[in-house]
């Protein structure tokens, strides 16, 4: 009992410490210092044309060396929670192939749309071409994932044509790139959108404040201490200055919880506002309140469900004639799969039990 | 084609339909799918969908209920939050023949609500007897509904209700109907004496002169309610009255003895050999409880003045006889006891059962008016325990054989339950209001027509005025409501209005 004191003391000391000030390991942020000043009321008052992104993926075949994803990308057009219909497709499916090289070095992937019209919603495969040394950087998931991430990009700036001045897209998650080449998405979106507002809100944080607290819990400490009520918009929390991007918190309804919320760009203190308050119509739903039912909407959206999993591996396997390489694709298989066979196991030992 | 919703799923019975937003759908209500014709549908069971968990449904809900409903809400809950209808396919029409459906609708089909040109199959028959428009749900469709009065009397008529639905509302429509007709002769034993329209809106003031009120006070135009002694045979009181096995033996000698005048030797006393003097005695209060009949003086008084020892010779028969004639005989029985109401019934009914026996036997019976006898609370006589504990009486008797010499019973209860199978089995046309005891409705389901099974809750929910309508001689079990009386009377009012300014028309 007494480790778990001690431990105990080391979480009260963490959660009694002072506010600090936003700790970023990069020198890339200018960091701003905590003040009540940084609230901004949200007042709700203009329905802008608000565009949400998200995508998903999922494995239908993978082994050591391949790998064959399901990959989609779901768009949804809101005015306050008013729902329009995009022009453009609100959702593409594709399929990716991703294949090490160990002979040149190169971590390569093939893209092959549902439908031809959804090309042009796709990442350049040359663009996801990475060095072996770049891709043992990151985990599997994350690298297996790497067209669905891209395509997240190129679909953003492809629902810049349904949007006007001053209206907002916003993706899921933050603006942060991954990896390198995806800067490059990242400044195309920046350089279309010109005066659309591009926003990313992350469903959870891992930034932390000197004082190793949590940055969004120190906000909302904050935000108590200054006697803030309803949605808020604590703006900056910091701005990233290789390529510009404003980080700020935000709470979109009095039921809600406090999100972080990335916007393109250097941004005022007026078009912050302008953003949270017009996100703050969208974020009204009774399930979810704070966070925008159009995120909700894409995330549902595009999600690759097991069912169609299983459907799509048999018809590819259909599609395969020769007995030998079925084989071979099973032996490929069979290699990332024991896991699941010692689960199974387990599974009849607790039963025996 | 406006759609309230759309197929998306479910079996035979039961197929599940999404309600569109905007479009309430209602217990009852007959939809419409179209394709190779088109299917009716009827709704028989509305619970709620959604796509939000339970858990969530219930944090939304409290939101809503502690204050915090200012700042949230269910977005797009028109999409999130439904109603499904669970409907049953009741008939199939192509080429505008209604057909069984033997298969389902199309999958994902759209439904829209059903219009009258969908129930153009719905003829007027030769004898129409009208009982309402056809009802969706509680929407009321300009598609009359009847029934063919010399099929579904002959064949009996079953109308099963609570109190307070419109068992009278729908007898006085019916007989509305009736009276207009001279192929169709129906008694109507009046126990609450509200047919007739004494005081307010009733059979008096049909047009036609196909109306005869008997009552123990008639008013102008009535007929007085006087029934002779001398008219009651033993039979009359067969399943009727319990008499013990001594009664009914005394009773045997002294018919036997007397004729006609058996009941008059009995009030007065007079001795028989073979009767027991304590025998005799109990006949006399019986005759004078039942009857109202009784010795002062040394005459024979009445009490109530139906039963008399003078006068009231030929009423039997001209009941009898206005019957023939195809008339609708309205018979005041409320200031009768119980038993003496079922006996006024009984003579009556046993007249015009022996004179259709004689019409078969002689083959007249083609040429004659079909009769109907509208007896209420029916399980007096045709109850199961009743029958069992006295006997047949005149009534069960024309449940069971009526149909050979075209009489037929129109059996009003509340207690169905008391009705034997095999009586209810022979009711083919069955006239349901509403009734909230499942013991009932599950007895009516039991011997309906159509199949029923999943109306349990239909029947549980109709409203006064409001009717299914399950018989032989219909396609499917009709949704019905049924006109108030005074309402539909005045309708038929304004069509004489009209004929007399064709007759101004005329002069002029």
């Amino acid at each position: 009992m007494d480790v778990l004191d001690r431990i105990a003391q080391t979480l009260e000391g963490s959660v009694r410490a002072d506010l600090g000030r936003p700790y970023f390991r990069s020198s890339r942020y200018r960091v701003h210092e905590f003040t009540a000043d940084g609230f901004i009321p949200i007042q709700g008052r203009d329905k802008r044309l608000l565009a949400f992104i998200d995508g998903g993926n999922s494995p239908i075949l993978e082994g050591p060396a391949i790998s064959v994803q399901i990959n989609r990308v779901a768009l949804s057009l809101f005015r306050g929670d008013a729902r329009i219909q995009p022009e453009m497709p609100s959702r593409i499916e594709f399929f990716s192939v991703m294949k090490i090289h160990p002979e040149d070095g190169t971590c390569r992937f093939q893209l092959h749309p549902i439908r031809e019209e959804y090309r042009e919603f796709l990442p350049d495969e040359d663009d996801l071409q990475l060095g072996l040394a770049d891709a043992e950087l990151v985990d599997e998931s994350t690298l297996r994932g790497l067209p669905r991430r891209f395509a997240e990009w190129t679909m953003a700036t492809g629902a810049l044509n349904e949007l006007d001045d001053g209206d907002i897209l916003v993706r899921d998650g933050s603006l942060q790139a991954s990896f390198e080449r995806e800067n490059r998405y990242i400044m195309k979106l920046m350089d279309e959108a010109r005066d659309i507002h591009v926003a990313g809100l992350s469903k959870t944080c891992t930034l932390y404040t000197t004082t190793s607290i949590s940055l969004l819990a120190a906000v909302g400490r904050l935000a108590a201490e200054s006697y803030m009520e309803g949605g808020w918009c604590y703006h900056p929390v910091a701005i990233r200055t290789d390529r510009p991007t404003t980080i700020t918190a935000v709470k979109l309804n009095p039921a809600g919880r406090i999100f972080r919320m990335d916007i393109l760009g250097e941004c005022g203190r007026d078009d912050a506002m302008e953003v949270a308050s017009a996100l703050s119509l969208n974020a009204r739903d009774a399930c979810f309140p704070g966070y925008p039912y159009g995120l909700v909407d894409v995330d549902m959206r595009a999600r690759v469900s097991g069912d169609e999993v299983e459907i799509y591996r048999r018809r590819l396997l259909s599609q395969v004639r020769d007995r030998e390489v079925l084989e071979g694709i099973r032996e490929e298989i069979d290699t990332m799969n024991y896991h699941d066979e010692l689960n199974r196991y387990a599974g009849e030992d607790q039963w025996k039990l | 084609m406006e759609a309230v919703g759309q197929i998306i799923g479910g079996e035979t019975a039961a197929v599940l339909i999404r309600q569109k937003s905007g479009e309430p759908v209602e217990l009852g209500d007959l939809l419409v799918a179209e394709g190779d014709g088109y299917t009716i549908l009827q709704v028989k069971d509305l619970r709620y969908r959604s796509q939000i968990p339970q858990g969530m449904r219930e944090l939304a809900s409290g939101f809503n209920l502690e204050g915090y409903s200012g700042d949230v809400e269910f977005l797009e809950p028109e999409l999130r939050n439904y109603i499904i209808a669970e409907a049953r396919p009741i008939l199939h029409v192509r080429e505008g023949e209604p057909l069984i459906p033997k298969r389902l609708p199309r999958f994902f089909r759209e439904v829209r609500r059903i219009r009258e040109g969908d129930l153009d199959f719905l003829e007027k028959p030769r004898n129409p007897v009208f009982l309402g428009h056809v009802r969706s749900g509680s929407k009321v469709l300009d598609t009359p509904v009847y029934v063919d009065a010399v099929d579904a009397i002959t064949h009996h008529i079953l109308i099963p209700a609570t109190t307070g639905r419109g068992k009278s509302n729908l007898v006085k429509v019916m007989l509305w109907s009736l009276a207009e007709m001279d192929r169709v002769g129906i008694l109507v034993l009046d126990p609450h004496d509200e047919y007739y329209g004494r005081n307010e809106a009733g059979l008096r003031r049909h047009p036609s002169n196909n109306v005869v009120y008997y009552s123990p006070d008639a008013p102008v135009g009535g007929n007085t309610l006087t029934i002779n002694l001398r008219s009651l045979r033993p039979e009359h009181f067969e399943g009727i009255i319990p008499f013990t096995q001594a009664q009914e033996q005394a009773i045997a000698r002294y018919y036997n003895e007397y004729g006609d005048e058996w009941i008059l030797k009995i009030v007065k006393g007079e001795e028989l050999p073979g009767v027991q003097q304590v025998t005799l005695n109990v006949l006399r209060r019986i005759f004078d409880v039942i009857l109202g009949v009784y010795l002062d003086d040394g005459k024979i008084k009445s009490r109530g003045g139906v039963f008399r020892e003078r006068g009231g010779e030929s009423t039997i028969k001209d009941i009898a006889a206005s019957l023939e004639d195809g008339r609708i005989v309205v018979v005041d029985t409320s200031r009768l006891m119980g038993e003496a109401e079922l006996l006024v019934g009984s003579v009556i009914s046993a007249e015009i059962f022996r004179r259709y026996q004689q019409y078969k036997a002689d083959g007249k019976l083609r040429r004659k008016p079909v009769i109907g006898i509208v007896i209420e609370e029916a399980p007096r006589v045709l109850g199961k325990e009743v029958i069992e504990r006295q006997g047949n009486n005149i009534y069960s008797t024309i449940a069971r054989e009526g149909r050979k010499f075209n009489i037929g019973l129109i059996a009003i209860t509340q207690l169905v339950s008391l009705i034997p199978r095999t009586v209810l089995a022979n009711m083919n046309t069955k006239i349901i209001l509403g009734n909230e005891m499942a013991q009932e409705r599950a007895e009516i389901i039991g011997s309906a027509s159509q199949d029923l099974s999943d109306d349990n809750r239909t029947i549980a929910s109709l409203d006064k005025g409001e009717a299914i309508v399950s018989s032989i001689f219909t396609k499917f079990a009709v949704p019905v409501k049924i006109p108030l009386f005074e309402e539909f009377i005045e309708s038929a009012g304004l069509e004489s209005e009209d004929s007399e300014d064709e007759e101004i028309e005329f002069i002029g």
